[in-house]
C-alpha cells in the first residue's frame, strides 16, 4: 500500500489547501493595512529592486530625451509655419479692430461683452483615456488665465478652462460627456434668432446636442450655431458648429438639433483663450463668490 | 492467520479509498469557494454597485385637444423650469447654493411675510451659527442632560423677534430659495421656479457645475390657441388639492404633479395624463454623476379629439354678442343668451355657447315655455287621452279659485299638429286635465288625485332628457329644478306647457334631438376619439379609441306619433300660421322647430324667457339647435330674440358646410407672432 494515501497525510494536505485558499483570499483584499510579514517582504524586495531600477530608469529617460529633442525640432518647424499665418491674421485683426472701434465710437457703443481679447496657447498634453474630455495648455494663472474662460480655435469654440495652475491649465472640451458641460447657444435662421442650449453629446452620432428649442420655430440643417452670450460665462458670437439634423423630442414639446462642431477636436495644437472684459457679468460673479 | 490478514488489508484498502474520495470532494468544494470569492468576487461587487443607480422622473406633458376638423385647441408650450435635486447635502451647502442662485433668479419674499415662523428661525440659526450656539451652550446642555434634538428646539425657540426682524432684503430673498430647495424629497427633482426666462436659464445653465443639484429642465404649460374660447369647458390644470393627495399618490402620481382640476381636464385625467420618463444616474459615493445619464423616454398623454366645431363656435359667439349688444335694452338684468348645436344621430356637440359663460349651457336651468310642448303631445298620444288627430276647442278655461288659462289668443278648434304650429296652451292643459280625469266646469274644485299627473307628465319628459342627466361626458351637469308636487293643482297644468320645472339649454337640445331621431335619446358628447400622441406636430395621431354614440333610451311608440309631432314642428316654421313663420327663410335647408316664451319675474319685473328648439333638414335631420334667451322684457322690441339667434346660427352652420376658412386664432397670439417676425 502506497504511503502517499495514508490518512494522516491526506488530512494535512486538506488543511494546507484550506489555508492556501484562505491566504489567497486574504491577500487579495485591498482595503487593509499590510501585515508585518508582508511589509518585511515588500521592503526587502523593494530595496534590492531600486538598486537595479534606478540606473536603468536614468538610462532610458536620457534616450527619451534625445527622442524628444527630435520632436521639438519638428514642432518648432511647424510653429514657425503657423507664425506666418498669425502675422497676417493679426494684421487683419488689428485692422478690423480699428474699424470696429471707429464704428463703435460713431454709435457711442459702450464697452460691451463683444469686447474681448484673445491669448494664443499651445496644447501641451492630452491623455488617451480622457481624449474627449480634457486637453492641457501652456498658459496658467501667471498669464491671466482664469476658470471658465472660453477656448477657441480659428474654426470655432472648443470648450472652457476648467482648472488653472500657475503655468498651465486644462480645457474642458465640448465633447466631454460631463452633465454640467452646458452652453447657452443660438442659431440664426431667416430673420429670427433660435435660442437653446448645447447639452452633451448624442450617443449614436457623437454630435453635439442643441436642445430645448421651441417647437414652433423653424430649425433647418445648415444653420450656424453660435454662443448667445446671455449666460455670462461664454462671450457671444463664438461659432460652435452647423446643424446637421433636427428631431422633435419624445413629447412633441421641444426640438433638438444635432450640431457638427466647426472645430476639429482630433487635431488640437494651437488654441486661443478668450478673455472677457473685466466689467462683464462673469467677472462680477467671480468677485462675489470670493 | 494469513486469511485474517488478507481480510484486514482488504478492509483497510476500502476504507482508504473512501477517505480519498471524501478528500477529493472536499478539495472541489474548497476550490469552488475560492473561485466564487476570489475570481468572481470583484464582478459581483460591481453588480452590487450598479444596483445603486438612482433614477428620477421626467414629467411628461399632458395630451392635447383638437376640434372635429383637427384644429389644435389646447396644446402645450415649452417653458423652462428650475429644479433642485437634493442628495443628502448639508444645510450649509443648500444655503450656499441658494445664495448663488439668488444672483440670477429672485423669488419675491413678500409672500413669506408673517408666515413660515419656524423656517425663519432655522434660517437665522444657519446664518448665525455662533450666536445660535450661545443660546444654549454645550456645557449647559450637558449639565441639563438634554438630547441634541431637544437642545436644538430650545435654541430655536430662544431666537428673538428682533433677531428675526434683522434680515436684510437680500437675506430674505435667499430665504425664499433656500426654503424652496429644502422642500423637495431626496433624489427627486423639485420644481423651484417654473417658467424662468431664457436669460435666467442661460446664466444658470452655464454655471451648473458651481451649483450642485440645480438643473434647468423642459416643462410644459397649457396653451389655448383660441384664447378664452371654451376655456371654462377645457377646465383647469394645477397642483393636486390637499384633500385628494392620498388618492393621487395611490395612482402613482408625484407629490408635485400637475393634474386636471375641472371639466374636460378632470374628466379625462386618466387619458390626458402623460407617462413620465426616467433619467437613470450612476452616482459615486458623493452623489456626483459618473457618466451621462440614461434617458428612458416618457410619453405625452393621449390626445383628445373633441366634437366641437371651433369655427362654428366663433361664428355663433359672434352672433350672440352682436345680437345681445344691439338689443341690450331688451334685458331686464343679466345679458345672457345660450346656444347649443348638436348632431342628433351621434350626440356630437358642435357648439356650447353662452354670452357670459359657455358652462351655463348645462349648468343653468330656466323655465323654457312652449318649446317643450312636443313631449306633452306625446304623453297625450301614448296615454290615449288625446290620440293623434284628435282636437280640442281652444278657449280660455276658468278654474275656481285661480286665474284662467288661455293661449296667446283664442285659437278655436285645434288638432295636435295645429296645437304645435300655433302653440296652444289649452291643448296641453287638456292633456294634463284628462290624465287626472278633471273636467273643467264639472269637477269644480275636486281635483281628485291630481298629484299623479306630475309623475305621468315627468315620466314622459324624462324620456326626452328633460329633468334628468343628459349623459354628457362633462362633470357638474345640472338637471334643472324639479318643482316637486305642490298642493296647488294649477302647477301641474303649468308643467304641461313648460311654465313650472326648469331645464338647461343642453336638455332642450337633447329633447329636440330625440324628436328628430324618432324617439332615440342619444347621450351628448364632447369627446369622440382618443388619439395616439404623435410627436410629429404636422398631423393628428392614429385613433386609439373611438367612442360609439350611446343610446340612453328609446321611446317605444307607434312611428306615426313622431311623424305627427315632426309635422307640427315643420308647420311652426313653414305653416301659414306658424309661430316662427317669418324666420329661417335664408337657411339652406328646411327647418322644423318650436318656439317658446315663458313668463318670469326678474327683480320684481315681469319678463320672458325666450326659447327656440329646432332641427334641419326636416326630411333627414343632421343638426339640432336649442336657444335660450332668459330675462328679456315683455316689450314688443324684445320679441323674436331667440328666433333671430337661432336663424343666424343655422345660417352660419349651412354656410360652413359650403366653405370653411378655419377658425380665427386669438388676437393676442397674432400679435406675438408679428412681433417675433419683425
Amino acid at each position: 500500500m502506497s504511503p502517499f494515501f495514508s490518512n494522516r497525510r491526506l488530512i494535512v494536505l486538506l488543511v494546507c489547501l484550506i489555508f492556501l485558499v484562505g491566504l489567497v483570499g486574504y491577500s487579495l483584499n485591498q482595503n487593509r493595512a499590510l501585515s508585518w510579514p508582508e511589509q518585511f517582504v515588500s521592503d526587502a524586495v523593494g530595496t534590492v529592486q531600486s538598486v537595479f531600477s534606478r540606473p536603468a530608469y536614468w538610462l532610458s529617460s536620457s534616450f527619451d530625451g534625445i527622442g524628444d529633442l527630435q520632436n521639438l525640432y519638428e514642432e518648432n518647424q511647424m510653429l514657425k509655419a503657423h507664425l506666418d499665418d498669425y502675422a497676417s491674421q493679426r494684421a487683419e485683426l488689428s485692422q478690423l479692430r480699428r474699424r470696429n472701434e471707429e464704428l463703435e465710437g460713431m454709435f457711442d457703443m459702450r464697452d460691451d461683452l463683444l469686447d474681448y481679447s484673445a491669448q494664443e496657447a499651445v496644447v501641451i498634453h492630452r491623455s488617451p483615456d480622457r481624449w474627449n474630455q480634457l486637453v492641457g495648455i501652456n498658459l496658467g494663472a501667471q498669464d491671466g488665465i482664469e476658470e471658465d474662460m472660453a477656448v477657441i480655435t480659428s474654426q470655432g469654440l472648443i470648450g472652457k478652462i476648467s482648472r488653472v495652475s500657475q503655468f498651465s491649465s486644462s480645457v474642458q472640451l465640448l465633447s466631454d460627456q460631463d452633465v454640467t458641460n452646458r452652453i447657452s447657444a443660438m442659431a440664426t435662421g431667416g430673420n429670427q434668432s433660435i435660442y437653446g442650449f448645447i447639452e452633451g453629446i448624442d450617443d449614436e452620432s457623437g454630435l453635439l446636442r442643441f436642445t430645448k428649442i421651441d417647437v414652433d420655430v423653424e430649425v433647418e440643417p445648415g444653420q450656424t450655431v453660435t454662443t448667445s452670450g446671455l449666460g455670462g460665462v461664454f462671450p457671444d458670437a463664438l461659432e460652435i458648429g452647423e446643424i446637421v439634423d433636427v428631431q422633435s423630442d419624445e413629447f412633441g414639446l421641444s426640438q433638438t438639433a444635432l450640431v457638427e462642431p466647426s472645430a476639429d477636436f482630433y487635431h488640437l495644437d494651437y488654441v486661443m483663450v478668450i478673455d472677457r472684459g473685466a466689467d462683464d457679468a462673469s467677472a462680477v460673479l467671480e468677485e462675489e463668490e470670493e | 492467520m494469513a486469511d485474517k490478514t488478507i481480510h484486514k488489508t482488504h478492509v483497510t484498502t476500502r476504507l482508504n479509498i473512501l477517505f480519498f474520495v471524501v478528500f477529493l470532494l472536499f478539495s472541489i468544494l474548497i476550490l469552488r469557494l475560492g473561485i466564487v470569492q476570489i475570481v468572481q468576487g470583484e464582478e459581483f461587487e460591481e453588480q452590487l454597485a450598479e444596483d445603486q443607480d438612482i433614477s428620477e422622473p421626467v414629467e411628461a406633458p399632458r395630451g392635447m385637444m383638437y376640434d372635429r376638423y383637427g384644429n389644435l385647441l389646447v396644446g402645450n408650450e415649452l417653458i423652462l423650469t428650475l429644479t433642485y435635486t437634493n442628495r443628502n447635502r448639508s444645510q450649509e451647502d443648500l444655503l450656499e447654493t441658494a445664495e448663488k442662485l439668488n444672483e440670477f433668479i429672485t423669488i419675491d419674499p413678500e409672500e413669506a411675510e408673517g408666515r413660515y415662523e419656524r423656517d425663519w428661525r432655522e434660517y437665522w440659526a444657519l446664518l448665525n451659527p455662533e450666536e445660535f450656539e450661545e443660546k444654549l451652550t454645550v456645557a449647559e446642555q450637558t449639565e441639563a442632560e438634554i438630547s441634541d434634538a431637544d437642545a436644538h428646539t430650545e435654541r430655536i425657540e430662544a431666537v428673538t423677534e428682533s433677531e428675526l426682524a434683522s434680515f436684510t432684503q437680500e437675506e430674505r430673498e435667499v430665504f425664499m430659495i433656500w426654503r424652496e430647495i429644502n422642500r423637495g424629497y431626496n433624489d427627486i427633482p423639485h420644481k423651484v421656479v417654473r417658467d424662468v426666462t431664457y436669460d435666467q436659464a442661460a446664466q444658470i445653465m452655464e454655471r451648473v457645475d458651481d451649483l450642485p443639484g440645480v438643473d434647468i429642465v423642459r416643462d410644459s404649460e397649457r396653451r389655448y390657441v383660441y384664447g378664452d374660447a371654451y376655456r371654462s369647458i377645457f377646465g383647469g390644470v394645477g397642483s393636486i388639492a390637499r384633500d385628494d393627495i392620498d388618492q393621487f399618490l395611490a395612482r402613482g402620481y408625484e407629490r408635485n404633479a400637475e393634474v386636471g382640476q375641472s371639466y374636460l381636464e378632470a374628466q379625462y385625467e386618466d387619458v390626458l395624463r402623460g407617462q413620465s420618463g426616467e433619467i437613470r444616474n450612476r452616482l459615486n459615493e458623493d452623489g456626483e454623476p459618473l457618466s451621462q445619464p440614461e434617458l428612458e423616454p416618457g410619453q405625452r398623454g393621449y390626445d383628445l379629439k373633441l366634437t366641437f366645431d371651433m369655427e362654428l363656435h366663433q361664428r355663433v359667439k359672434d352672433i350672440i354678442e352682436t345680437e345681445v349688444q344691439s338689443r341690450a335694452g331688451s334685458f331686464i338684468d343679466q345679458q345672457d343668451a345660450y346656444v347649443v348645436i348638436m348632431e342628433p344621430d351621434t350626440g356630437d356637440i358642435l357648439t356650447l355657447a353662452g354670452n357670459n359663460s359657455d358652462l351655463g349651457t348645462f349648468t343653468q336651468g330656466y323655465v323654457v315655455g312652449s318649446s317643450m310642448k312636443g313631449a306633452t303631445v306625446l304623453a297625450g298620444y301614448d296615454t290615449g287621452v288625446l290620440p293623434p288627430g284628435a282636437g280640442i276647442y281652444d278657449r280660455p278655461i276658468n278654474f275656481p279659485g285661480s286665474q284662467p288659462i288661455s293661449s296667446v289668443s283664442t285659437l278655436g278648434y285645434v288638432d295636435d299638429i295645429t296645437a304645435l304650429e300655433r302653440s296652444s296652451n289649452v291643448y296641453m292643459v287638456e292633456v294634463a286635465m284628462r290624465l287626472v280625469d278633471y273636467v273643467p266646469g264639472v269637477s269644480g274644485t275636486n281635483w281628485g288625485n291630481y298629484k299623479r299627473g306630475f309623475d305621468i307628465l315627468r315620466s314622459y319628459y324624462q324620456q326626452f332628457g328633460l329633468g334628468v342627466e343628459t349623459g354628457i361626458d362633462l362633470p357638474n351637469e345640472f338637471t334643472g329644478i324639479n318643482g316637486g308636487r305642490p298642493d296647488y293643482p294649477g302647477s301641474m297644468l303649468f308643467l304641461s306647457f313648460g311654465q313650472f320645472d326648469t331645464y338647461t339649454p343642453l336638455q332642450l337640445a337633447q329633447y329636440v334631438a330625440t324628436i328628430a331621431n324618432d324617439g332615440q335619446r342619444i347621450a351628448p358628447r364632447v369627446v369622440s376619439e382618443i388619439l395616439y400622441p404623435d410627436t410629429d406636430m404636422e398631423e393628428l395621431g392614429s385613433v386609439e379609441q373611438q367612442f360609439k354614440p350611446e343610446i340612453l333610451n328609446v321611446i317605444d311608440v307607434d312611428q306615426t306619433y313622431f311623424d305627427r309631432i315632426q309635422q307640427g314642428f315643420y308647420r311652426v316654421v313653414n305653416g301659414d300660421r306658424g309661430t316662427a313663420r317669418s324666420y329661417f327663410d335664408d337657411v339652406e335647408a328646411t327647418m322644423a322647430g318650436k318656439t317658446g316664451t315663458a313668463q318670469v319675474t326678474v327683480n320684481g319685473v315681469d319678463g320672458n324667457n325666450q326659447t327656440f328648439v329646432g332641427y334641419a333638414p326636416y326630411e333627414d335631420p343632421e343638426v339640432v339647435i336649442s336657444v335660450i334667451v332668459p330675462g328679456v322684457t315683455t316689450a314688443d322690441g324684445s320679441t323674436g330674440f331667440a328666433n333671430t339667434i337661432a336663424e343666424r346660427s343655422m345660417e352660419a352652420y349651412f354656410d360652413l358646410k359650403e366653405s370653411r376658412n378655419g377658425p380665427q386664432p386669438a388676437p393676442e397670439e397674432e400679435q406675438i407672432e408679428e412681433e417675433t417676425e419683425e
